[in-house]
């Protein structure tokens, strides 16, 4: 029975490939900033959501290029089949994730976004997550939505009329994850993978600007791009309370992120393009004050400092493109509150998280991308507690993972992306060989991902 | 006889009168101009139309006529390849056709691109002999007899854009976008018969040696 519903269920998704490509016919109706420029998606991703050195240049812009839409509207949609290497729990009383090798409607996003006026756009993204509590036994899997990545933009454009190209942007940027407003692809937010399986485990740690505070915080701040050269930002992040609470619409309001007064969030990048290259150093950091305790704050206050630096490069031709991001994160944990009621077992902890990703793609429709990533910290045996099947630490407490991610991509149509993803693990929660006490190894977690994703 | 003489007149008042570009910039329109091509164009094309990436084409000093029949025939979609539709359609569509000869004559006044990169010089000579002096064997001609003998690029009248015989600058230009233009229109992606039927024959390496040369001088 097990084997003929695999079988249905790879074949549904052979259909859903062999659907896609289908001519329907080439299009100028895309999604809603292809219709605001009047340009295909290649104009500004290498494949969505990677930015070419336009795509940047469209972001910083405020999303301003081109003619305002009257429905300024899009969506995408994804669905998928994890096959995860085990998914037996350790004790043999069920599985580890639900609906393993089936297929599972992850679910689907709404943007309002593109120009509202020369000076003023937007990027706002509602989401129905069809899997919003993964861990929970099949039959009560549900749906839930929220605000999902916002970035709200005003810019202004100065160049000397001796100038013959722009060379001054500033702008101020609202929105509600540290690093979405960024225009690299080697930051967070919209950094590789750009989508992972919706069931599969993954690691437990994972530093603050790295997700941590993902459409649970308001940021407002400045930023300028000087001479296509230099960029520099600097913004506040606060929990997103009062007016601003929309953009943490459909949180829980137990476990999310809380911060403390206002927080300060840098970057700085340089750049530099040469024939078919681009390149960028950069680093970016956060220094966040986050509630220990969401119903309770006299219980007092961590302290997060990030601090990471990043690089990406892009060779782009026709047909070939070649990119590559790096970032590393180190995170200075401050554990004041958990410390002093004994949720840490020491006042500071350290965590730090590297990544490094190529991606080559064949006119922009045939892509493989690689990723390398590894999280090590300090061992906190409180932060980091054994004790739990699957998803729980090694005994002594160690936050590391590490492993690697290969994806396959093909944009029969440019946007729509048929992807098969396989993330396996070296480490999983500190350890290799039986690293939750339970016997599972690091490996039985590694995950093969089919997925299609729609995007209009 | 004063017939035949008025019909004449008539003709030739039309032929240098009336063929005009279209609606001629004004000092409005060229200001207008010039933020386009501040502001979006020299993103891509980079400076004055000095790009550095090859998948875009470097205009500066480029044949003004030339670049407002390209911007027309992109807008009306009469010009298809696909980075035409993919990436160019969407930026003249709104662009009043005042503009388009305002950024025509933009471009056309920048000092003209020059080579900044040298090739193989076997590669180099090769392309050279190709571009003066064609390959009869095959009955492809010499480009410069229509691109000029410094790949200058030229203009033909009559005036008017359309049907004129409207030959680019191609010195100086990248030798990667050259070569892509020669494959879209070997494939007829790009539609240009007269330029279709002398290149069709082009070999891989005849079209990189003429493109490496090119982006030479």
């Amino acid at each position: 029975m097990r084997n003929a519903n695999l079988k249905g269920s790879w074949a549904f998704l052979l259909a859903l490939t062999f659907a896609a490509q289908l001519p329907i016919g080439k299009a100028y109706a895309l999604p809603v900033f292809a219709r605001q420029t009047g340009q295909q998606c290649i104009a500004c991703h290498i494949s969505f959501p990677e930015l070419t050195p336009y795509g940047r240049y469209f972001k910083l812009t405020g999303y301003t290029i081109g003619e305002r839409q009257w429905v300024p509207l899009a969506m995408m949609a994804q669905e998928g089949i994890t096959s995860i290497s085990n998914n037996t729990m350790p004790d043999g009383s069920g599985s580890v994730i639900n609906r393993d090798n089936n297929p599972l409607f992850a679910g689907y996003s709404i943007f309002l976004a593109g120009k509202a006026t020369d000076y003023l756009g937007a990027f706002i993204q509602y989401t129905y997550n069809n899997v919003s509590n993964p861990s929970q036994p099949a039959a009560q899997l549900k749906g839930a939505t929220a605000t999902d990545n916002t970035d709200i933009r005003a810019v202004y454009k100065y160049y000397q009329p001796s100038e013959q190209e722009l060379n001054y942007i500033y702008g101020f940027t609202l929105n509600n994850n540290p690093t979405v407003q960024d225009v690299w692809n080697s930051t967070p937010a919209f950094g590789f993978p750009f989508t992972t399986s919706p069931t599969a485990p993954t690691p437990g740690a994972a530093t603050l600007i790295d997700g941590g505070l993902a459409q649970q915080v308001a940021g407002y701040g400045v930023y300028g791009y000087f001479k296509k050269t230099l960029y520099v930002e600097f913004s506040l992040y606060q929990t997103a309370d009062g007016m601003l609470s929309w953009m943490r619409h459909g949180q829980d309001a137990n476990s999310e992120a809380r911060l403390q007064g206002v927080n300060p969030y840098y970057r700085v990048a340089l750049t530099h393009d040469w024939g078919p290259h681009s390149a960028m150093v950069g680093a970016y950091g956060i220094n966040a004050r986050v509630y220990a305790d969401n119903n309770n704050p006299s219980a007092g206050t961590n302290r997060f400092v990030d601090n990471a630096f990043d690089a990406q490069y892009q060779y782009i031709t026709n047909p070939h493109v070649v990119t590559s991001q790096f970032t590393y994160i180190y995170e200075t944990q401050h554990q004041d509150a958990n410390f002093a009621s004994g949720a840490a077992s020491y006042p500071t902890d350290v965590l730090k998280t590297w990544k490094a990703k190529v991606t080559y793609y064949y006119e922009r429709k045939y892509g493989a991308n690689f990723q390398y990533f590894d999280t090590a910290g300090s061992s906190d045996p409180l932060l980091y507690p054994a004790g739990t099947p699957v998803n729980g630490f090694t005994a002594f407490g160690s936050p590391n993972s590490r492993g690697q991610i290969y994806e396959l991509d093909y944009l029969p149509i440019q946007y729509v992306r048929l992807m098969l993803q396989y993330t396996a693990y070296n480490r999983f929660n500190g350890g290799s060989v039986n690293y939750d006490g339970f016997g599972r190894n690091a490996s039985m977690n590694n995950s093969l991902f089919l997925n299609i994703w729609f995007a209009y | 006889m004063i017939k035949g003489f008025a019909v004449f007149v008539a003709a030739t008042t039309a032929l240098y009168c009336g063929f005009s570009r279209g609606d001629e910039p004004t000092t409005e329109t060229k200001k207008a101009a010039a933020k386009v091509a501040v502001e979006l164009c020299s993103f891509c094309h980079g400076p004055g139309g000095q790009s550095i990436s090859p998948l875009f084409p470097r205009l500066n000093g480029q044949v003004e006529q030339y670049l407002v029949a390209q911007m027309r025939a992109i807008k009306s979609k009469t010009r298809a390849d696909p980075e035409a539709s993919e990436f160019m359609w969407g930026m003249v569509r709104s662009l009043d056709d005042s503009v388009i000869i305002g950024l025509g004559e933009y471009y056309a006044k920048q000092p003209p691109m020059h080579g900044t990169s040298k090739g193989p010089a076997e590669l180099i000579e090769k392309g050279k002999g190709l571009f003066h002096n064609g390959v009869p064997s095959k009955n492809i001609r010499a480009c410069a007899d229509c691109h000029g003998e410094n790949a200058e690029g030229q203009y033909i009248y009559p005036r008017q854009i359309e049907g004129a015989s409207l030959f680019p600058r191609l010195a100086g230009q990248h030798s990667a976008y050259l070569v892509r233009q020669i494959s879209v229109i070997q494939s007829q992606l790009r539609d240009s018969p007269t330029m279709h039927g002398i290149v069709r024959q082009l070999t891989e390496d005849e079209k990189q040696a003429l493109a490496t040369y090119l982006e030479s001088i």
